[in-house]
């Protein structure tokens, strides 16, 4: 049975919209809840990055929401975190849920790549699997298998899913990367790509798209994120998004671009995350 | 010529996303003139064997150069990045 880490979390009502917990709270909280659990096992990130050189990037996080749960459900609820190692170094996952009373609410995940750092002060690195320091820290049964833990799969999913769905609504939004909006390096962080997305997309409704209010009147039951490139605080980007229905489901598909190239248009901006939005 | 930032080396330069350097003959020159402009470039720019670390990508007119290619001469409007693969952070 993989250690897992558990704390009680008190609710505050800037963690929740009317409807549910922000996807980006839902993740915020798992991880923080995972990595203070490492830490107190000797395992923590800092020591990873200052004595392995480990760092980790994340390229996948998700999330689903399976029963209700809003600001007055309760004080606190429940949130544990346990972590998987795929046995080629490559990938490791946090494995969150969110629960009331025994019940699990939001479960959501956040794989991410270890990175080897170059030890300057920029905390720059580059892709690496876990080396042999780093693999000791997890137990046996923390390694699974690498056809268990997929590194990417959203953009075949997406394409599968648009084959027979109706577009209702598409437009693009400026993206620009605040200090807010990043981690210590100054890189993106994984856990605003929901919140930015959002706000995108609730820019193409207020902008005159009424008939897609169905995304503001029914609560997220999943948001999925795949991550390919980083952007970097000061950015300028691109949000394009895509609105689909087919039969009672909506989706937003959101493609972040980042910056337009010297010289270049638009149409180079690189894909910098593709990120699903389900309601 | 000038000098493109971003990313994560952008707090060591003062956040200034394009810097002019004159009189710089090679990359070489320019990349010393810039950390000289900017002490605190140096550690996060360089290692210890004064290289450009392999976690930066030198670009120059769109081209990206070999750190061991800092001998390429400049000309008055050519435009270096220097790009960070990912940071760890």
């Amino acid at each position: 049975m993989p250690r897992l880490h558990q704390s009680e979390i008190g609710l505050d009502t800037g963690m929740f919209s009317v409807h549910q917990m922000h996807p980006e709270v839902a993740l915020r909280l798992g991880i923080s809840v995972g990595l203070g659990g490492l830490g107190r096992q000797g395992r923590g990130l800092q020591s990873m990055i200052t004595s392995h050189g480990t760092a980790l990037v994340v390229v996948r996080a998700e999330v689903a929401y399976l029963r209700p749960l809003t600001f007055f459900s309760a004080t606190s609820i429940i949130t544990e975190s346990h972590v998987s190692l795929r046995d080629d170094g490559n990938l490791l996952t946090f494995h969150i849920r969110h629960s009331l009373a025994g019940e699990e609410l939001i479960a959501a995940r956040v794989a991410t790549r270890p990175v080897a750092v170059s030890g300057g002060p920029a905390l720059d690195a580059v892709p690496a699997p876990a080396n042999g320091n780093v693999r000791a820290l997890f137990d046996h049964d923390e390694i699974v298998p690498r056809k268990a833990a997929p590194t990417r799969y959203l953009k075949a999913q997406v394409q599968r899913w648009v084959m027979d769905a109706e577009q209702v609504g598409e437009g693009t939004q400026p993206l620009l990367i605040g200090r807010n909006d990043c981690e210590l390096a100054d890189q993106w962080l994984y856990a605003r790509l929901p919140s930015l997305v959002a706000t995108a997309r609730e820019q193409l409704l207020f902008d005159g798209a009424a008939d897609l209010s169905v995304c503001l009147s029914r609560p997220i039951t999943r948001f999925q994120g795949e991550f390919f490139r980083p952007m970097y605080f000061g950015d300028h980007g691109q949000i394009e998004v895509k609105l689909y229905r087919r039969g009672e489901q909506t989706s937003a598909v959101h493609r972040v671009l980042g910056e337009r190239p010297p010289d270049g248009s638009d149409e180079e901006r690189p894909l910098c995350a593709l990120a699903v939005e389900t309601f | 010529m000038k000098f493109r930032f971003s990313g994560t080396l952008l707090r060591f330069v003062d956040y200034r996303k394009e810097i002019a350097v004159e009189d710089a003959a090679t990359v070489g020159s320019a990349l010393q003139s810039l950390v000289s402009q900017y002490p605190s470039l140096r550690g996060a720019l360089f290692d210890a064997d004064s290289k450009v670390r392999s976690t930066h990508r030198i670009v120059l007119n769109g081209e990206v150069l070999g750190r061991e290619h800092t001998d390429r001469a400049l000309f008055e409007h050519d435009r270096l990045e220097i790009l960070t693969a990912i940071a760890g952070g």
